[in-house]
């Protein structure tokens, strides 16, 4: 696989469900789910 | 808040739904298709731009709007301004030709579930699927007769429809849980079945290999706010009438922000299933991956299909998964059309929703069987790219014009701040104002020309213009919804905080 295919695997990776934790740890911190 | 109104059990339950209401069959069967055709791993980059600029302000807008005003979408614009309420009604109209043609493809899921059990579909699944599956006719000329196979797998399927909604909120709460995981749950084994196949990794080169230089056609950009903006089922009504049942300590941004990221994350993860099974059928046939990538119907009941019968270990099981998955996913996206349609009736008029639902359910399932004829296929076609590409294009234009302009944009983010857990700055007016209704009316007006210069998908002109008369015609019935007097109270100036 293209370095260039695995950086966006990467990016993808991150942007997504790194901001879907990030989203989601915000709420559960607050108890309010 | 509106105390009688029915609410989610809790805030993850209105999360859980409007996942599982943004998440259908788009998400398998189109984004990874549009994300190879235009770019590879580059298309990200505009989509995740069309994602902050357009999708999510957007989702913000609709739940903002169902949240203050406490109403289904035809309610909830009365009360912004009187003469808008059609809007409302129109987005219940797109949705409404949308929920009498998607039953049907769960049904043929249904039918496809059980060809699974000893892989009926044979080694040339596109015969299958044309000549023996649907019996297609000459053209939509030709209606031909009803297929009876689908009429049933139609009336399981709406009667799915009827059972989960019928209890109200409490048991819906309940279903989407099951709804929305179970898909994921057979994408995580498909994928994990498709990597470990060889030629996987060539085909998800194909995939993720950005080619940098599509960024600069407009093309492309079009493509990825298109593909944002039909994969979080906005414009529908669903969300505005799904955040009016929020609980109260629900927040709007960080919702927003959740659902729009999981469904996104779904349309990713499922590029791998698909590509990585791609991968491996082009390897079995000695082609090249192009060659078999396909999307839509052709990528779910003809090339996967395909793939799955010359797997190596148990292809029958990985059929019925893979056409569960589908019908699990198209599921909670058909309560999430049924549920605004019945709201907008119940909120105007005082109807019981005991009536009103099986009545829509009756119906439903009487028209769909229109779909269901050998020439049904054709009509599917055709009424799904009119309410589609204008339907809701023109509902989203219209969303961002009167919330933007009338009602204002900058009162509206000032309500989401209210109650959200972060607040939102004035890049949401520009996304709102400018951004998002430049590049639905850009898209809706191309969409135009394109209709007028070539027609849509070699139909004959007739039939065409039967989709157009469709389109108008529904903007008419939504003008006269809007005029049929409504109970006392409806459409309330002050607004419920």
């Amino acid at each position: 696989m293209p370095i260039s295919a695995i950086i966006m695997l990467v990016v993808g990776c991150l942007v997504l469900y790194g901001g879907l934790g990030y989203c989601l740890s915000r709420t559960i911190k607050k108890k309010n789910m | 808040m509106n105390e009688g109104r029915e609410r989610w059990t809790s805030r993850s339950s209105f999360i859980i739904a409007s996942i599982g209401a943004a998440i259908g069959l788009g998400n398998v069967w189109r984004f990874p298709y549009i994300c190879y055709e235009n770019g590879g791993g580059a298309f990200l980059i505009p989509y995740f731009i069309a994602l902050l600029t357009a999708g999510i302000p957007l989702m913000m807008l609709e739940y903002g709007l169902g949240r203050k005003m406490q109403a289904g979408a035809p309610t909830a614009f009365a009360k912004v301004r009187k003469g808008v309420e059609w809007i409302g009604w129109l987005s219940l109209m797109v949705v409404m030709l949308i929920f009498l043609f998607y039953p049907v493809i769960m049904a043929w899921c249904v039918d496809y579930i059980t060809y699974a059990f000893n892989l009926g579909w044979g080694a040339d699944a596109t015969t299958f699927f044309e000549r023996d599956f649907l019996q297609m006719s000459g053209g939509p000329g030709i209606l031909g007769g009803i297929r009876w196979p689908i009429v049933i797998g139609l009336a399981i399927v709406w009667l799915a429809i009827y059972l989960s909604l019928f209890k109200g909120l409490k048991a819906l709460s309940k279903i989407v849980f099951y709804t929305v995981i179970t898909p994921w749950v057979i994408l995580v084994i498909m994928v994990i079945r498709g990597l470990t196949l060889p030629g996987a990794i060539e085909g998800l080169k194909f995939y993720l290999t950005p080619n940098f230089s599509v960024l600069l056609n407009a093309r492309v950009w079009l493509a990825a706010y298109g593909q944002i903006f039909f994969t979080l089922s906005l414009a529908m009504g669903t969300m505005i009438v799904y955040s009016s049942y929020m609980p109260k300590k629900s927040d709007i941004a960080n919702n927003a922000f959740i659902v729009s990221l999981a469904n996104c994350g779904t349309s990713f993860f499922a590029g791998f299933a698909v590509f990585s099974i791609l991968g491996y059928l082009a390897q079995a046939m000695g082609v090249g991956v192009p060659e078999v990538t396909k999307s839509g119907f052709g990528l779910a009941f003809i090339t996967y299909p395909t793939a799955i019968r010359l797997l190596p270990f148990i292809p029958a099981f990985f059929g019925i998964l893979f056409f569960l998955l589908l019908l699990t996913l198209g599921i909670d996206s058909a309560f999430s059309q049924i549920e605004p349609f019945v709201a907008g009736f119940t909120d105007k008029w005082g109807f019981n929703k005991k009536w009103v639902l099986p009545i829509v359910c009756v119906c439903g399932f009487l028209i769909g069987i229109v779909f269901t004829t050998r020439g049904g296929y054709y009509w599917l076609d055709i009424i799904d790219y009119f309410a589609n590409t204008f339907g809701l294009t023109l509902v989203g234009l219209l969303e961002c014009i009167v919330i933007g302009y009338i009602y204002k944009a900058q009162k509206m983010r000032e309500y989401v701040n209210e109650v959200s857990e972060f607040r939102i700055g004035k890049w949401w007016d520009i996304c709102i104002m400018i951004i998002t209704p430049v590049i639905l009316g850009v898209s809706l007006i191309l969409n135009i020309v394109t209709l007028v210069q070539k027609g849509y998908g070699g139909y004959p002109a007739w039939a065409t213009l039967i989709g157009v008369i469709i389109a108008i015609g529904i903007i008419v019935l939504s003008l006269v919804l809007m005029s049929i007097k409504a109970k006392s109270g409806f459409g309330d100036a002050s607004e419920p905080k």
